[in-house]
């Protein structure tokens, strides 16, 4: 399992006594890889990205069962921080910027664990801002009053902040204008081309079949099909349910 | 003109020793997302245990000693119950600490008996006079030393990993825990900053002509006005809303001694609280949307 990115095995979750969100869920990233994680609304993609970050207890969830491996090593007993620690990052859904901070003082939180000295995180800092050219005219704004996808772009932006190995993106084209979609997906696959893995999820699943090696249809907290991003694409089924949904103008052309 | 110079500048003092106060609950309220009641009888025990060291020791180090001691009490409150507690809602957290509150004080009651003591002041009862005005060194010495204080926090706040952290975990909890904030770290360190402010703030509400007694947690909870008024989460708001309560105390007490009993100073920032609150009820710079307790 060690040569996987992220490796997630027979993951369960509950909320409190309601009925369980995820049932059993194994998953992996391989190392390099971009890896589209697609499903309705309410399937439990959120949950699942809050189990491999260690977000649960924030939102009255638990583990019943299962395992996540980052970089071969078991973080399912880590605190939030020491995920982040051994290479995890992740852009929560909905963007959630700090909005009182500035657009350089979220850069600055999400570099916060790797207790950089000034030199060194200013290089970090323009190694992340290459990828949102936008960002940098907009440093000293809080970043309450920046657009939507600015916003994603700092999200996005404040995530690789830590230098991660695995990067989650929790539905990134959400609300967001199709042109702006179109520039998210091309940071995505930059960040990934410069050595990021990838879990991406998205209800957009032409947006991220067009760039994911791989991809998993999540429905009711079960994986209900697994293929390459091309078998997915050709499969009617998935075709007519999924990607219908929001499609990408030039989709495909990245793949 | 020179009562009202000389009036004028002990509201600023005692104003300051408010602010320090009014900070405390802000940071508290912010980092924590608890309004902490036993604050009041944590600047008591500052003041208590100055007290006791002063004889024993140079004052900078009894002034150490009880930073120490009232940090470790209010970690250990905050670790033992509060953060237990988060998940039960805000009401439960505030009643808790009410409890503290209480126990604390029943604390101080026994280990120090209910009689008033000297105080526990850095300079003693010299004054200065300047161009007519007579000036209290204690004063002075408030003055200056909050001064500094405010500006070493101003510092930590704005160029400090930490003061970052801190400040993304009151914006924003779930995703400060996202970036590998340790949020539980951050809610400890939020009251020890607490604590550190509250002796501080005891030190000079204990210096001449006050006196170290039971009754100085409740003065200190004159800091509650303060921070109503400035705006539960601002922390420019909890140093305005310090200093209008002090002015106004002191004003008040030099200019309507006649009135009420010569009591009606110590109304006067409930008055104005209640007006803020009816008026504008997040305070004068809070922002809108922040729950009340
Ligand atoms: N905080 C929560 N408390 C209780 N149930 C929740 C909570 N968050 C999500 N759920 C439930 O868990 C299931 C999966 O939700 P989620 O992971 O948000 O789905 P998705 O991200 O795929 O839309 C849904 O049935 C949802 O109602
Ligand atoms: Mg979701």
């Amino acid at each position: 399992m060690s040569d996987c990115a992220l490796a997630v095995h027979d993951l369960s979750v509950r909320y409190g006594a309601a009925a369980t969100a995820l049932d059993g869920l194994t998953l992996e990233v391989p190392r390099g890889e971009i890896v589209a994680l697609l499903g309705p609304n309410g399937a439990g993609k959120s949950t699942l990205m809050r189990a491999v970050s260690g977000l649960l207890p924030v939102h009255g969830g638990s583990l019943t069962s299962g395992r996540v491996e980052v970089l071969g090593t078991d973080v399912t007993r880590l605190r939030p921080s020491g995920r982040v620690r051994v290479g995890l990052a992740q852009a929560l859904e909905g963007r959630q910027v700090f909005p009182e901070l500035t657009v350089a003082e979220n850069l600055a939180a999400g570099g916060y664990v790797r207790r950089y000295r000034k030199a060194e995180a200013r290089e970090v800092r323009e190694r992340v801002l290459h990828h949102f050219p936008r960002l940098q005219d907009l440093m000293d704004r809080q970043a309450g009053y920046l657009s939507g996808g600015e916003q994603q772009m700092l999200a996005i932006g404040r995530a690789m902040m830590s230098q991660p190995s695995v990067l989650l993106l929790d539905e990134p084209s959400l609300g967001l204008a199709p042109k702006i979609v179109e520039t998210v997906r091309d940071v995505i696959l930059d960040i990934n081309r410069e050595g990021t893995s990838i879990l991406l999820v998205e209800q957009n699943a032409a947006m991220a079949l067009s760039i994911a090696q791989h991809g998993y249809i999540l429905e009711g907290g079960r994986v209900v099909r697994e293929g390459s991003a091309a078998e997915l694409r050709a499969d009617d089924d998935i075709v007519s349910l999924y990607l219908g949904v929001a499609p990408v103008e030039g989709a495909g052309q990245h793949g | 003109m020179t009562l009202f110079l000389q009036l004028g500048f002990q509201g600023i003092a005692l104003g300051m020793v408010y602010a320090l106060i009014a900070l405390g609950f802000v940071i508290m309220t912010k980092g924590s997302n608890t309004f902490n009641f036993a604050h009041g009888e944590f600047v008591a025990v500052g003041a208590y245990v100055v007290l006791a060291l002063m004889p024993h020791l140079p004052y900078w180090l009894a002034f150490l000693g009880s930073i120490v001691v009232t940090v470790a009490l209010a970690l250990l409150v905050e670790a033992t119950l509060l953060r237990r507690l988060l998940d039960k809602g805000l009401t439960t957290v505030v009643l808790a600490t009410l409890g503290v509150s209480i126990m604390v004080h029943a604390l101080i009651l026994m280990v120090w008996g209910v009689g008033t003591k000297g105080s526990a002041g850095p300079v003693g009862s010299g004054t200065v006079e300047v161009g007519g005005v007579v000036l209290p060194l204690s004063g002075i010495a408030t003055i200056v030393a909050s001064v500094i204080v405010l500006a070493a926090l101003l510092v930590f706040f704005r160029r400090t990993p930490y003061g970052l952290a801190l400040r993304a975990t009151a914006s924003h909890q779930e995703a400060a825990l996202a970036q590998g904030i340790d949020i539980g770290r951050m809610f400890a360190l939020s009251w020890a900053i607490a604590a550190v402010l509250a002796v501080v703030a005891s030190i000079f509400l204990a210096s001449f002509p006050r006196v170290v007694s039971p009754s100085i947690a409740l003065v200190a909870l004159a800091a509650i006005p303060a921070v109503v008024i400035g705006g539960m989460d601002s922390l420019i708001g909890a140093v305005v809303g310090g200093l209008i309560v002090g002015l106004i105390q002191v004003l008040g007490a030099g200019y309507l001694a006649d009135y009420g009993g010569g009591k009606l100073h110590e109304v006067l920032p409930y008055v104005l609280m209640l007006l803020v609150l009816v008026v504008r009820p997040y305070g004068l710079f809070g922002s809108r949307g922040i729950e009340r307790v």
